[in-house]
């Protein structure tokens, strides 16, 4: 009975399992804290922006290139739009291109990489050559041939982004899966007798859950980043407001020769917003998986000699 | 020889040391009023569990503490005080008055440079001896551990486990210390090479007069070559005493349980009754062999030549019965474990017989064997890694019910699991049942482990060393617990162990394995009394005893 007692594990040991725990863990950082009030502040005003618009899209509400003012905060584009309330609306389709082509990148990266992972052998290396391949198609040559094939439309966007981004999230899951399967807990699992649908849904998705968090919140700001720069090019659907077309339609305006920066700059910075802010959310979830890249050995810090025998903060512990 | 009535003033004393570690919302205290002193010449050891802050004490006289830690008392080297001034007081005696053989160096060495460039490296930067009298100097130090200088020029991957410790051990030398600190300098050796290090310590100590600090876990150690030892629990040396005298006459209960959880080798093989004949034969392997087929590189293709298969087990043969125990014995790497898995089916048997209660299983594929899991089930080797961290006690425990759809309502199950629960001592079940693996010590870790395997009645329980990786004290319990599921409910139980003790205490028979073959087998009384095999013997001899210490050789 004496093991009742004896080896606790110490108390810095029992932090830390888990999904919600490691989540818990990344939003300790304050990094994360401010990427996490950027991404919720953006996401929100975007969804609400119908409510919020103080001026129509589509009808001119001021002079044309006028500078921003009290009662227009971005200033006016070409058309003597609002540029606010494009600035607002157009974040609803950025954000959705970003979330839809990020959810079919983890879905197929993630569903390719756990079958490649646990399966091996030749599985495994018919599903890395195919993703080999997709790693080397260059994104926005493909997009000119889609918008020239089928015609250039959101759908079409959301399609190349996501079955271009699966390719690192399927190599990243592969090698996490290949030494999930070797622990000794997975093995153990296997020789109760359990099936291999058993032990991918209950025993090695789990395990990867945070990681996908991860990786779906970089991939959505790698996503939309990547739906600016498409349309920033003409390839998205001319007909949508996104904030790659307010900057193009500008650009091609002319807006940057008559001085009119606030009909460009405000898009932009709200895609460097977003794309900042879910970086130190991805950021700080992966450093909470994988502790050690935060302990840095060489640290110029010393250990501390104490003239007296307690220590302030109460020491019997 | 002994080395206390020569000289009687301590090289490294240690007083009132006490070290804590500042932590989010408190401080943990890890090392607490340590006193203790070592003379030149002297062996000392200090023992130990997991966590019981034997590696702190020394850290602390390297002054190698993480950033993290408070430290206050005194280290005296040579009567002067070295934590004066704190960490860079500390700093100007390590390696050239006081050096270290950290855990798992062995395996740290860089793999990409030769021994004599890696001990040369270690002299360039602490000495001023530069070009030749580096090369001179290194051959010395190599010669020191008993390496001959010309094999210096290997490379760390062709050198034993052995040979890379006493390189290791050459590089603290470097400067020629008066103290040497070793952190568990045999944990992951095997017995014979243990034997050899533990030697080349004491005859280090007793040419150098060097003073030896060995922090180990291993009473069995310190017994054979330590002078004198400390036990060390939750920070505090609970005693300390010459070694003769603390084996003898341990005063404190803690230093007892310990010396309980190692039994003697030979009294535990007298004790022993001889196995009852009219076992019914549950498991039954013959001839086994399992070869691991290496993959075809480019190379190969290239060359139209098939890759040479590794033969890891070959033509096993071994029984079990009917409430008995088996223990598998032998070094590391010697197929043990490869041969447990071929039982269970995991890997897969090129060539031989493997019956199961009169079943061949040699030719079942995945599916086939599901049913069969039921009376088969494996203890591993790390109840800390051989839980799901996410799951509860309760969840895991469910879990083989739920794959082979025992118990048809959820209540039931719960009676199930509170039944087994009682059944591996985790009472009242009720605090187990919502807990989670981290929660739990890891002795009782690898009860639920062994709680969720008997929940299926299995009729074979096959089992990985299911000690050697918890602490000394509850491994008796886990053992017993075994001992006691074979008599009641007469379950077959295949043990591997490396320690030859555990299985002359608990096993009917043992059998010896030694590179992929069984080199004998036979019962315990048998084969520890009066072993036939060379290799059987040469283990036996190898085993650390207070009998038969070390330094007086």
């Amino acid at each position: 009975m004496n093991e009742m007692t004896t080896s606790q594990p110490p108390a810095e040991v029992q932090a830390g399992y888990g999904f919600w725990a490691t989540m818990a863990e990344a939003f300790r950082e304050p990094g994360a804290m401010v990427g996490l009030t950027i991404v919720a502040f953006i996401t929100i005003i975007t969804l609400a922006s119908g409510f919020l618009e103080p001026y129509p899209l589509r009808e001119a509400s001021c002079p044309v290139f006028a500078p921003p003012s009290l009662h227009h905060w971005f200033g006016c584009d070409d058309g003597g739009i609002d540029v606010f309330s494009l600035v607002l609306h157009g974040g609803r389709i950025s954000l959705l291109v970003g979330t839809c082509s990020a959810v079919i990148a983890i879905g197929l990266g993630g569903a390719i990489g756990i079958v490649s992972g646990y399966f091996g052998g030749w599985t495994d290396v018919i599903l890395m050559r195919i993703t080999d391949y997709f790693l080397v198609v260059p994104q926005i040559p493909l997009m000119i041939v889609i918008a020239a094939v089928w015609g250039a439309s959101i759908s079409h966007v959301i399609l190349t982004i996501g079955i271009l981004m699966w390719t690192s999230t399927a190599r990243l899951v592969r090698s996490q899966v290949m030494s999930l399967k070797e622990r000794s807990y997975v093995r153990r699992v296997e020789s109760l007798g359990a099936g291999h649908t058993r032990i991918i849904f209950h025993h090695i998705l789990p395990q990867l859950g945070p990681l996908l968090v991860a990786n779906t919140v970089l991939a959505i700001t790698v996503a939309i980043f990547n739906e600016t720069a498409l349309s920033f090019l003409g390839l998205s659907d001319p007909d949508a407001i996104t904030w790659g077309s307010i900057m193009t339609h500008a650009f091609n305006r002319a807006a940057i020769s008559s001085g009119a920066w606030w009909a460009i700059v405000p898009a932009g910075m709200a895609v460097a917003l977003i794309t900042t802010g879910g970086y130190l959310i991805g950021r700080a979830i992966e450093d909470a998986l994988n502790p050690r890249l935060r302990i840095s050995y060489l640290s110029p810090r010393e250990w501390k000699l104490l003239p007296t025998a307690q220590p302030r903060k109460g020491a019997n512990g | 020889m002994n080395s206390l009535q020569q000289d009687p003033s301590p090289i490294l004393e240690f007083r009132d040391l006490n070290v804590w570690f500042e932590g989010r919302h408190r401080f943990a205290h890890v090392v607490k009023d340590v006193n203790f002193s070592i003379r030149p010449g002297e062996l000392m050891g200090l023992v130990g569990e997991s966590g019981s802050g034997k590696t702190t004490t020394i850290l602390a006289a390297m002054g190698l503490l993480p950033a993290a830690a408070r430290v206050s008392g005194e280290i005296l080297l040579g009567g002067r005080n070295i934590l004066a001034y704190g960490p860079g007081s500390v700093a100007q005696h390590r390696w050239k008055d006081i050096a270290m053989v950290f855990q798992g160096a062995m395996n740290a060495l860089n793999p990409v440079k030769s021994i004599s460039w890696q001990i040369g490296e270690a002299i360039r930067a602490h000495t001023s001896l530069r070009g030749e009298d580096i090369r001179r100097r290194t051959a010395e130090l190599l010669d020191l551990v008993g390496i001959s200088p010309a094999s210096g020029k290997n490379y760390p991957h062709q050198f034993s486990g052995g040979m890379r410790q006493r390189a290791v051990m050459a590089m603290a030398l470097a400067c020629n210390p008066r103290i040497l600190l070793a952190d568990e300098p045999t944990t992951a050796l095997d017995v014979i090479v243990q034997d050899q290090i533990l030697k080349l310590l004491a005859r280090l100590a007793g040419e150098l007069r060097l003073a030896v600090v060995m922090v180990t876990h291993d009473l069995g150690v310190v017994g054979a070559v330590c002078q004198r030892a400390a036990v060390m629990r939750h920070g505090a040396i609970v005693e300390q005493a010459a070694v003769p005298i603390l084996f003898s006459q341990p005063r404190h209960s803690y230093t007892r349980e310990l010396f309980s959880a190692i039994p003697s080798l030979s009294a535990a093989a007298e004790t022993r009754p001889p196995p009852p004949e009219d076992h019914a034969p549950l498991l039954e392997a013959r001839d086994v062999s399992v070869v691991y087929q290496r993959t075809v590189s480019p190379g190969d293709l290239f060359r139209r030549r098939q890759p040479q298969p590794m033969a890891a087990v070959n033509n096993v043969s071994l029984a079990v019965g009917y409430g008995e125990l088996v223990a598998l014995v032998g070094q590391s790497g010697s197929g043990k474990t490869t041969t447990l898995q071929a039982v269970l089916g995991m890997v897969p048997v090129i060539q031989g017989s493997v019956r199961i209660g009169q079943m061949e299983t040699t030719a079942l594929n995945a599916r086939a064997w599901r049913p069969l899991r039921r009376r088969v089930q494996m203890i591993y080797q790390d109840p800390y890694e051989s839980l799901d961290s996410r799951y509860r006690v309760k969840d895991i425990i469910e879990e083989p019910l739920l794959i082979h759809g025992i118990g048809a309502t959820a209540r039931e199950r719960l009676a199930m699991i509170e039944d087994v629960l009682k059944r591996t001592s985790l009472t009242p079940a009720e605090d187990f049942l919502y807990r989670y693996p981290h929660e739990l010590s890891g002795g009782q870790r690898q009860r639920v482990a062994i709680a969720a395997s008997l929940i299926l009645k299995p009729e074979l329980l096959l089992a990985d060393e299911p000690v050697s990786m918890l602490d000394v004290s509850v491994r008796t319990g886990i053992l017993a617990l075994l001992d006691d599921l074979r008599r009641t409910e007469r379950m077959g139980i295949l043990m591997i162990t490396h320690d030859l003790s555990t299985a002359a205490k608990y096993a009917d028979r043992i059998l010896v394995m030694h590179e992929g073959r069984i080199v004998e087998a036979g019962p315990t009384r048998e084969v520890i009394l009066s072993p036939r095999a060379d290799y059987t013997r040469r283990l036996l001899a190898c085993i650390p005893d207070i009998a038969r210490p070390i330094h007086a050789i």
